[in-house]
């Protein structure tokens, strides 16, 4: 059986040897999609927008209060977004909005500096571009993050009137970047990713090349088949992860805190790529037409991320804490208290739920490989009894 | 050119497309899944699990709760959801995971109003990450400010400066109606790459391609396929676009001239893309999957889960140079604001791409029916 086995998977880890275009392909989407992906939200950790300033008020003079509001705008203290202001006439400002070269208009209106200086009530209108619900709350949060520093320095702080402030404490003592953070769920995409698509295109491979009927007549034939090309795609599929985890490592200067977590690391990737390339290999079976493996393997792939707590934690977004059942978000969980030390009240959950996958799909297989074990030397010991017959 | 020519090999290849049902499937099911997941389920805007222990009683320290329990974002989803139970059990939570954030408003907050001081609100954040911790932040900031207006001291009332924002738009776009312009949009840049890449590379991979060179002139194939590709594309968007209809409401309020102008725009200029890789890589899988990645890549920074205005630094100068960009923002501008500001603007880029793009793909073509 063993022999069998093996032997089908390095005629398959051969044909794909052979292919240098689907290597090229398995290898750069993944490695692109992570890389931009990483950028975007590395840029997005000094984050600064453009703001259009329109005043109405008295000039901008220093020691003037329209200055000491400018001021809180740029500030570049506190969270994100940071805002570069940009000063233009009520016309022009609304042109760029309508043309989306701004998305912001912030209107310091006549009588700014009376009002203030008067205490007297003061409204700042401001005009967004509001076609996305994410950005306008980015913007309506981070205008009014500015709008609280200007009052903190200029009202509060100089012990003029009473008010609110905030005493915050964080529960760890350091921050962890959106985009390291997003690290863990990145390797369970390439992960899930590859296995799933080169065990769909090996699956699919032997009805494609119309090698099928061969495969029939051997005895077992076809579950040595897909045991040895699942094997083939755990090969391949640790090879590619490796060569990720070694371009994060120099450009992205990842690094695992500790051998433990390198352990945890090659056990939770082995077990999603049992899991996600079996997933591949009978669905290639299944289907058993090249053309019909990388679409749905990426949308699925894709979306398993997406729905994983890849981004941000699951308890933030609204309405997606039941995705933390799935296979994915609990590795995602495991990976991020394991590499960052986050979310580490997760992860006995995390790792139930991980295993309760690998029970309900990994032993039924395991059952099943070893019914084949006993088939094939039940057949082995009767080939041999005719033989000595 | 000859166009009766023409129209026999769209018949061909539009027959060969409705004769295997699972291709014209993947074209279409993909982008349902990804509108139905990503706008259903996921992208729903951020709402913070907290917990808010009251020390007393405090009339004040009760407004404040209130508030915060009913504070809205711009499409009327919550910022918190608030955790109930005792201040031990809200506690517990708070360390357990299960909220994110615990707000501990003081004692007598009335009397340190009363006596001239500060207030300081105490704000526990579980900073799982940095946007994390920002967004509790702020949104706590946002509180303070409409506390520290119109704040009573006695008799006497303190101002301070607040900001009323207007859209564009009333309400705010939800992120999953964005999602579903954006995949919509994706749909016609998508398509039409992915179907013009995949009948074009299936003639090199079935052998048929000499016959393709001797029955019909460059010219008249390259654009038999562009067609084939536009009429495909356009029965795919018709589709999705139902099916968003029927599951979600969805629909497009622009003017519908200009919408089906800038589809039509948007067919002709990037099906020439999926032919360029088709005759470059001569397989169907390996083409379709460079185009997708292409046009997925062009997706998620040209605009379509974002504007691309937001985008600073690289991935801004990345999405600057895309054409998709440009046919995203006047997509998402006719869809949810009924506007055409920036067509004009953006029709030259887009066509500009792809008159270069069919020149490309046309003098690629020629090349390689001279070799073979």
């Amino acid at each position: 059986m063993i022999s069998e086995i093996f032997g089908e998977c390095i005629k398959t880890l051969r044909s794909w040897k052979r292919n240098p275009i689907l290597i090229f392909i398995g290898f750069i989407s993944p490695l692109l999609f992570t890389t931009i992906f990483i950028q975007s939200f590395t840029i997005s950790e000094d984050l600064s927008w453009e703001v259009v300033v329109v005043n109405q008020d008295e000039p901008i003079i220093s020691g003037s209060w329209t200055e000491k509001l400018i001021i809180s705008l740029e500030s570049r203290e506190g969270t994100i977004p940071y805002f570069s202001v940009i000063i233009y006439d009520l016309d022009a400002a609304e042109m760029m909005l309508q043309n989306r070269e701004t998305f912001v208009i912030v209107i310091i209106p006549d009588g700014f500096t009376y009002n203030i200086s008067n205490n007297e009530p003061i409204v700042i209108q401001v005009k967004i571009n509001n076609i996305h619900e994410d950005l306008s709350k980015n913007l309506r949060l981070g205008l009014e993050a500015r709008i609280y520093q200007f009052i903190q320095n200029n009202q509060l702080s100089t012990g003029d009137r009473p008010g609110y402030m905030i005493h915050s404490t964080l529960l760890y003592t350091e921050e962890l970047a959106r985009s390291n953070y997003m690290v863990s769920g990145l390797l369970v995409f390439i992960t899930i990713f590859v296995s799933m698509l080169y065990g769909g295109i090996l699956g699919s491979e032997e009805k494609d090349k119309n090698t099928w009927k061969e495969i029939l007549m051997v005895n077992n034939g076809s579950s040595f088949s897909i045991l040895g090309k699942l094997l083939a795609t755990l090969m391949i599929t640790s090879i590619y992860v490796l060569i990720i985890l070694i371009i994060s490592m120099i450009f992205y200067n990842f690094s695992f805190p500790n051998f433990e977590s390198i352990i945890v690391f090659g056990t939770i990737s082995l077990g999603l790529t049992v899991l996600f390339g079996l997933l591949g290999v009978l669905y290639g079976f299944k289907v058993g037409d090249f053309r019909l493996i990388p679409a749905p393997t990426i949308i699925f792939t894709f979306l398993m991320w997406f729905i994983s707590g890849a981004l941000n934690p699951l308890e933030f977004m609204a309405n997606s804490e039941i995705f933390k059942f799935s296979p994915t978000a609990s590795a995602t969980r495991i990976f991020t208290a394991t590499f960052f030390g986050r979310g580490t009240q997760y992860l006995i959950e995390a790792y139930g739920i991980f295993f309760f996958w690998m029970i309900l799909i990994v032993l039924p297989f395991c059952i099943w490989v070893v019914k084949i074990w006993k088939d094939s030397k039940i057949n082995v010991n009767r080939d041999s009894q005719k033989i000595t017959s | 050119m000859n166009l009766s020519g023409i129209l026999v090999l769209i018949m061909k290849d539009m027959k060969a497309w409705f004769r295997n049902p699972f291709m014209m499937l993947i074209s279409i099911i993909p982008l349902f899944f990804m509108g139905f997941i990503m706008g259903s389920l996921v992208t729903q805007a951020e709402s913070l699990p907290t917990g808010v222990i009251l020390e007393d009683n405090d009339p004040i320290a009760i407004e404040i709760k209130n508030y915060i329990q009913n504070m809205t974002s711009g499409t009327g989803l919550r910022w918190f959801t608030i955790m109930e139970g005792s201040n031990e059990l809200i506690e517990q939570k708070f360390y357990n995971g299960e909220i994110l954030c615990l707000i501990r408003i003081p004692i007598n907050i009335s009397g340190i109003i009363e006596a001239g001081e500060v207030v300081y609100i105490e704000v526990l954040i579980n900073n799982i990450n940095d946007d994390v911790t920002k967004n509790i932040l702020q949104r706590v900031q946002d509180v303070c400010n409409k506390f520290n207006n119109n704040l009573e001291q006695g008799t006497f009332i303190f101002y301070s400066p607040r900001l009323i924002f207007e859209g564009l738009v009333e309400p705010d776009v939800k992120f999953t109606d964005y999602i579903f312009g954006g995949v919509l949009a994706f749909t016609i840049v998508f398509s039409s790459g992915i179907n013009s890449a995949t009948i074009t590379a299936h003639e090199f991979e079935k052998g048929t391609m000499k016959e393709l060179i001797m029955s019909a002139s460059p010219r008249e194939v390259i654009t038999s396929k562009l067609l084939t590709s536009g009429i495909q594309t356009v029965f795919c968007y018709i589709i999705v676009n139902i099916g968003y209809y029927l599951l979600f409401g969805f629909l497009p309020i622009g003017n519908l001239i200009y919408l089906w102008f800038w589809i039509i725009i948007g067919i002709i200029s990037f099906s020439s893309l999926g032919i360029i890789v088709a005759v470059k890589v001569k397989q169907v899988i390996p083409a379709a999957l460079a185009t997708m990645i292409i046009n997925m890549i062009g997706w998620w920074i040209g605009g379509g889960l974002v504007p691309a205005e937001v985008w600073v630094g690289l991935i801004h100068l990345l999405s600057s140079l895309l054409p998709s960009t440009y046919y995203f923002r006047s997509f998402t501008n006719i869809v949810f604001m009924n506007t055409i500001a920036t067509l004009s603007f953006d029709f030259i880029i887009v066509i500009s791409f792809g008159v270069i793009s069919f020149l490309i793909a046309q003098w690629l073509y020629v090349k390689e029916a001279k070799m073979r």
